[in-house]
């Protein structure tokens, strides 16, 4: 150790020539610096890792800091480098060492100066963010900028590795350095030679208005003074110089080779001017004082210049101070240091920081080759270092200032931990200090990693504590024991992301924090404060958060004021989540889960200024409802702080330990039997069923026989009832299979309708399955495809696919749904007589309506369901060209829309009563005179109504007249379309009249047979609430004798001459002799209508519809005359392929139903009823329940 | 058994299948579901292909004609350019055939909304005085009424509540009524259509069960 020591870099700092003294000069540097194991100790502590020299710097900031009189010195500490030159010599020979090694520690090498660039940069980060925690600085790092002039903060801050790195880089440099004493005054820069000048110049020009140079200042000459004054006190802070020197002991560091030292400046601070200034004034020294006379032995008085706090140390941090390890007990016996060096280097080398010999670590033999060598130019290294030049002040200024220290000493050191704060807050100052410096070079790493290296030693064999009497055993005592240091190029230290968190918290510091010993030797520690001790932290815990958490354990009377108020502000801040509790926790089974998901925080109450949701009393009692269902808490808080539940917690252990052990099984789903839902399901189902099953059960009514008049149902009936043969319909049928149920017989009814008037639809649809029901509805018909109808491609492309229809329809009608061709031959979609489109969604009607309807003339028809009319409504507008013009909604008008299809094929002749009247005014058509002529002799009348009714023909043979009636008034054609009626249209007699009806109007009976499956009731009138006179079973004859005026009912009598009333729509009609009147009066309907066109006008469709009525010849005859042309306009577009007369469809075909599809819709339409019966009873019994309960619930809570 | 029986008899029990949901979900159903799913998709597929594909191929790329092969490319190109959408690296290549697609559709649906919806709506409810005068009144105090009722200026009171105007709110009430009736029909109109099909489907199976 000795060895490493003395052969250090730094040995160059002692006197080459003279090994002989080294031995001497050792022990009076343990004198020198014995004031330190006393009164310098406490920096040392403070700093908890910093060497003894840079303890004593800080003891005087420390001191320099808290005296208000010092003014910028305080802040300054070393103010001997200001520029202002206010700052006495004093304190800087007092602080002289360390003065000097950070001057050496960063003038020979100016590559520290990106380093510190990086640092002060940094540390303007933390000032920045921690303006008001400055004790999260890193105590080193106030000492990683020694350049700067605000050098107020403890050096003993610093960490040792970054002292050392600080000192050790003398090591190349420092023979040049020794070489400056002796080098010619033009080879000092100016830089220099402006702090030696200022230095030592107090009795030239400063020291013209200062005190006398060879006066001691009062409080100089106070201090010698037992009297404990306030000088004394400021003494009382200062070592000794009998502890700091020894009594006895020669001026050891005085230069041999000084320059007109003053006899009375001590010895080592002439051995500063020497080191500073090769030829410093001669006046200056012989004013400052001896050290003695500084200081005198008051320094034994040293415990009254701490404060409590530092007594309070812990006895265990005290125990755990690796005290041995640092100081290694027999270090400063092999401690050599040199006498009478040039420059003092003794302490220096007592810091074991020389090692390397001078003729080896000089290259260069002046300071300007020194300073060259270290990038400095006499140009550019004055100004480099210009913002920490030397103060001017002159010796008495210095005494004054130093005076000043005790008065503010006292009491400033009780308030240590502030102090420490704040002068941790000097960084500031500092950082922005060490930018403004134009620091020569960038530290070089791999410089660093030597200093660092040297640091490297070794664990110390002996535990032993140590006595230590000076710095310079303590210094020794460094040695490469503890010093697991890292290596520079482990270490970050630059960067623009670069913090002192990250700086310090990086990996290989990891092991600094714990292998560092804490270096508070017994001297130090006992009986002396450490600030960090007394905060309570850890050196490797120093930063704001680990000092504040810390905090938080010490009585709150013991924290400054200023730490106070920092708590206080700490507590306002919004608390954070608590801390998961277990590894069952939120956080454990979710992490960072408590921290993003915490449950909204509703304060209530008064209202707030801003941001405050105000629940009333209603919402408030809801929260409350919702907190008993839920169990939970977190659904409001009434002060806003009311804990959350946290429900993860609250696991046992075992379970979460299994939820978390298990892999992420899928959980089996649990079947569960809702009873309530079963039940209604089950008694929905029999209610359906029961109509299908029991007569009884068919409530209500069936739907209406024909559509109203005006509507439009019947907008849309008429129509297609005026289609033309060889019209185009294009069909769009543009739903699913859940909705074919509801749609289908919609569609059935409409396609049939269209084909019977031997027109061709044109499917089309978005929906393929829709497109499939359409072709299995037109594959039941019988008829041909592409030629009867046309089942176009699948329309793809939505909205866009209708547009494009419009646009251009005639390649989507190119090929049917299988891909052939379909050889129609439109060019637009205004050859479509009409189009109609039956939907199952609203919104596919809006885009039919919004797409195409626009885009022709053809009328736009839409069918459909029940869901979606009401949003389809607004669609409908007959008046308007652009709408949909007629609509069919449900099964309700489809039942309507088949009965007029059928009513208009299944023509009952049905016996009315007798008539007297007879009609002689019945227009001599050749038609209605073969009828009459052949079927009775009496006039007949025979109704032949083409209205949209369910027309009733009643003959009786055994009458001469023929009574008509029918089972509404049916609308005119003037009604149905008024301005289509051309009125000199002239009715021709039709050639196929008179065979049809004129070999089969004879008299017959008619019978009523009972066509439902139960018996029927024979009422006494003709309405549902009229006496039951008697009853008929299934297939009963009743002899037809009458009908009422709605003609819903027929007057029967039964075979035991029971005279009644029955419901028309429960029996048949059966005609006797002449059954097969009702075929031939179909085809003679058809045929009417498609040959009246051509008769009527050429344009008008096959709409005439004559209505005979027996009382009015004349009203048959305009009826007759009647030619309605809905569209007279419109073009006649013929298929190329298939013409209507090729139709291979039968009309019969298409217009015959079977008997029981018909019942089997009565039958559903009854069900339906009774099941909406039903589930409006479930809808209100549910709805009572439920307010029920809430009453009952009310009532409990109240 | 022919194949029309087959189908009826499948019907049946797929139906039975779909009812079986009554129960809660179960294996039954889904297999119904899924059955009717893949019938559906694979029918489409067909349909599309048949009825979409092939016709278009055959009257542009395959017809010979040089425009109508162009005209045939351009939509492969732009499909080509889709079916990058799948790659990360080439993603980018098919936002222009998306833009083309979002861009004609958005273009299509407003000009048809403008002319096939807004103006017949507005021209329903500005005739007032034309045809029905009842209707034509209650449809024009619906709409006005319920416009109101959507709207959210206020004014903000001290305490920190917003209250419309004594007018608005008024008329906002009407707008409500409105809505309410609105959404009660539909609501009823769902349950009709839903009983209807329903009552379909029983039918079905009672022929299917006790004959027709």
């Amino acid at each position: 150790m000795n060895d490493k020591f003395n052969d250090d870099d730094f040995s160059w700092l002692t006197n080459p020539d003279d090994d002989s003294e080294k031995k001497d000069d050792s022990s009076q540097d343990d004198d020198q610096f014995s004031w330190q194991q006393s009164g310098g100790s406490r920096p040392a502590e403070q700093g908890g890792k910093s060497l003894g020299f840079t303890g004593q710097l800080s003891w005087m900031k420390d001191a320099g800091d808290e005296s208000g009189s010092q003014g910028e010195a305080d802040d300054e500490g070393f103010a001997w480098q200001n520029d202002e030159g206010d700052a006495p010599a004093t304190p800087n020979r007092t602080g002289l060492t360390g003065t000097l090694s950070w001057q050496r520690a960063s003038q020979p090498e100016k590559s520290s100066e990106d380093w510190m660039s990086d640092l002060s940069s940094a540390m303007g980060k933390m000032s920045e963010a921690d303006d008001e925690e400055p004790s999260s600085t890193p105590d080193w790092l106030q000492s990683a900028a020694p350049q700067a002039p605000k050098e107020a903060q403890a050096s003993g801050d610093m960490p040792d590795w970054l002292q050392g790195a600080d000192v050790d880089d003398f090591g190349s440099p420092a023979a040049a350095q020794q070489d400056t004493f002796e080098a010619p005054d033009d080879d000092v820069p100016d830089w220099l030679k402006g702090d030696a000048d200022d230095m030592f110049s107090a009795p030239t020009p400063a020291a013209a208005s200062s005190p006398a140079a060879g006066d001691i200042p009062d409080w100089l000459s106070g201090m010698d003074d037992e009297t404990p004054e306030p000088q004394a006190a400021a003494s009382a802070d200062v070592p000794s110089l009998d502890d700091l020197f020894g009594d006895d002991q020669p001026p050891s560091w005085e230069p041999a080779a000084s320059v007109s030292a003053a006899d009375d400046v001590p010895d080592w601070l002439s051995d500063m001017g020497s080191a500073i200034e090769p030829e410093p004034p001669a006046a200056a020294s012989p004013d400052v004082p001896s050290l003695d006379d500084l200081f005198g032995d008051e320094s034994a008085e040293q415990p009254e210049w701490e404060p409590a706090p530092w007594d309070a140390q812990p006895a265990q941090e005290q125990e755990d101070f690796p005290e041995d390890d640092l100081f290694p007990p027999d270090e400063d016996e092999d401690f050599e240091q040199p006498a009478a060096a040039p420059l003092d280097t003794g302490f220096l080398a007592g810091l074991g920081l020389s090692k390397s010999e001078p003729a080896e670590a000089v290259p260069s033999a002046s300071v300007d080759d020194f300073l060259a060598s270290l990038g400095f130019d006499d140009d550019e290294g004055a100004p480099a270092l210009s913002s920490t030049p030397a103060a001017p002040a002159p010796a008495a200024d210095e005494f004054d200032w130093f005076a000043a220290q005790p008065e503010e000493a006292a009491p400033v050191e009780q308030a240590a931990p502030d102090d420490w704060l704040a002068g941790l807050g000097d960084l500031d100052t500092l950082s922005e200090l060490t930018e403004e410096a134009e620091l020569p070079e960038p530290f070089p790493a791999a410089q660093a990693h030597d200093i660092f290296a040297d640091f490297e030693t070794e664990e110390p064999s002996e535990p032993a504590a140590p006595q230590y009497q000076d710095i310079d055993a303590l210094m020794s005592s460094f040695g490469d024991d503890e010093m697991d240091l890292p290596k520079t190029d482990e270490l970050k230290l630059s960067g623009d992301d670069i913090d002192f968190d990250t700086l310090l918290n990086q990996d290989a510091l990891g092991d600094v924090g714990r292998k560092k010993p804490q270096p508070m030797a017994p001297e130090f520690g006992e009986g002396a404060s450490d600030l960090l001790a007394d905060l309570g932290v850890t050196v490797g815990q120093v930063s704001a958060s680990s000092i504040m958490r810390q905090q938080q354990d010490r009585p709150l009377e013991e924290l400054s004021d200023r730490l106070q108020a920092l708590r206080e502000r700490s507590l306002e801040a919004p608390a954070s989540a608590p801390a998961p509790r277990a590894s069952t926790s939120l956080a454990g089974v979710l992490p960072g889960g408590t921290e993003t998901l915490a449950p909204t925080v509703i304060p209530t109450g008064t209202p707030g200024i801003a941001g405050t949701v105000i629940l009333s009393k209603e919402q408030q009692d809801r929260v409350a409802l919702l907190r008993q269902l839920t169990g939970g808490t977190a659904a409001t808080h009434g002060d806003g702080d009311a804990p959350y539940t946290d429900w993860a917690s609250e696991l046992p252990a075992e379970t979460a330990a299994k939820t978390k052990a298990k892999p992420a099984v899928r959980p089996r789903r649990r079947f569960s039997l809702k009873v309530d839902r079963l039940l209604i399901s089950v008694l929905l189902i029999a209610v359906i069923v029961l109509p299908f099953v029991f007569d009884g059960a068919r409530i209500g009514t069936l739907p209406p026989v024909q559509f109203a008049s005006g509507s439009s149902q019947l907008a849309l009936y008429d129509s297609i009832n005026s289609l033309n043969a060889g019209d185009l319909v294009l069909v769009a049928v543009e739903y699913g299979p859940t909705a074919a149920a509801e749609l289908d017989s919609m569609t059935d009814v409409v396609l049939r309708h269209i084909l019977s008037r031997g027109a061709h639809p044109v499917v089309i649809s978005r929906n393929p399955v829709g497109l499939l029901h359409a072709g299995n509805l037109l594959r039941t018909f019988g008829g041909t495809a592409n030629q009867d109808y046309y089942l176009a491609r699948y329309l793809t492309a939505d909205i866009v696919g209708l547009s494009s229809l419009a646009q251009n329809i005639g390649p989507t009608l190119a090929t049917d749904v299988n891909g052939n061709a379909t050889g129609l031959n439109v060019t637009s979609l205004d050859n479509f007589a009409g189009i109609v489109v039956i939907v199952e969604r609203a919104e596919d009607l809006r885009a039919w309506a919004e797409q195409i309807a626009p885009m022709t003339s053809a009328p736009l028809f839409a069918g459909t369901n029940y869901a979606s009319a009401p949003l389809s409504q607004p669609y409908l507008n007959a008046s308007a060209s652009a709408g949909v013009q007629g609509m069919l909604v449900g099964t309700g008008d489809a039942y309507t829309y088949r009965a007029m299809l059928e009513g208009w094929t299944a023509q009952s002749v049905i016996p009315a009563t007798p008539t007297p009247e007879t009609s002689t005014e019945v227009a001599p058509t050749p038609t209605q005179e073969a009828i009459i002529d052949t079927t009775a002799e009496a006039t007949t009348e025979t109704t032949v109504e083409a209205t949209a009714t369910r027309r009733v023909i009643i003959v009786t043979p055994t009458q001469q007249a023929v009574a008509t009636n029918t089972l509404e008034p049916s609308p005119t054609r003037e009604e149905l379309s008024p301005t289509a009626v051309t009125p000199s249209a002239t009715p021709t007699p039709r050639p196929t009249d008179t065979p049809t009806v004129t070999p089969t109007i004879e008299p017959v009976q008619v019978f009523a047979v009972v066509s439902v499956n139960d018996s029927i009731n024979i009422r006494a009138e003709p309405s549902r609430d009229a006496a039951r006179v008697s009853s008929a079973r299934p297939g009963t004859r009743l002899e037809v004798i009458g009908i009422s005026e709605d003609g819903l009912w027929l007057n029967v009598r039964t075979a035991e001459g029971t005279e009644g009333w029955v419901l028309g729509e429960l029996v048949t009609i059966e005609a006797s002799p002449s059954p097969k009147l009702a075929a031939p009066a179909r085809r003679t309907r058809g045929s009417d209508l498609n040959q009246d066109t051509p008769e009527a006008t050429p344009e008008a469709s096959a709409d005439g519809e004559a209505t005979v009525e027996g009382e009015a010849a004349a009203e048959t005859t305009e009826a007759a005359n009647i030619t309605p042309t809905l569209r007279p306009t419109r073009p006649v577009i013929t298929p190329a392929t298939a013409t209507p007369a090729a139709s291979s469809l039968e009309v019969s075909t298409l217009l015959n139903e079977d008997a029981s599809a018909q019942q089997t819709r009565d039958q559903q339409w009854y069900a339906t009823t009774l099941g909406l019966v039903f589930i409006v009873v479930v809808i209100v019994l549910g709805n009572l329940a439920n307010i029920i309960r809430g009453l009952l619930r009310r009532s409990r809570t109240r | 058994m022919n194949a029309e029986q087959i189908g009826l008899l499948a019907g049946f029990i797929l139906t039975l299948c779909v009812f079986s949901y009554v129960l809660g979900d179960n294996f039954l159903y889904r297999l119904a579901v899924y059955v009717f799913v893949g019938l559906a998709a694979g029918y489409i597929t067909v349909i599309t292909t048949e009825s979409v594909i092939l016709p278009w191929l055959r009257s542009t790329l395959m017809s010979g004609d040089v425009g109508n092969v162009i005209l045939g490319i351009i939509p492969i190109l732009l499909a080509f350019l889709l079916l990058l959408k799948a790659s990360a690296r080439f993603a980018g290549l098919g936002n222009l055939a998306l833009a083309f697609v979002i861009g004609v559709g958005t273009a299509v649906a407003v000009v048809g909304a403008i002319a096939g919806t807004l103006l017949p709506i507005v021209n329903s409810t500005s005739s007032i005085n034309s045809g029905d005068l009842l209707n034509g009144v209650i449809i024009f105090i619906g709409v006005i009424c319920s416009l109101i009722y959507f709207q959210y200026l206020a004014r903000r009171l001290p305490d920190g509540r917003t209250q419309h105007n004594i007018v608005v709110r008024s008329l906002g009430t009407i707008g409500q009524g409105f809505i309410v009736v609105t959404f009660g029909a539909l609501y009823a109109a769902a349950i009709i259509s839903s009983l209807t099909v329903f009552s379909e489907r029983i039918s079905f199976i009672l022929a299917q069960i006790i004959g027709s």
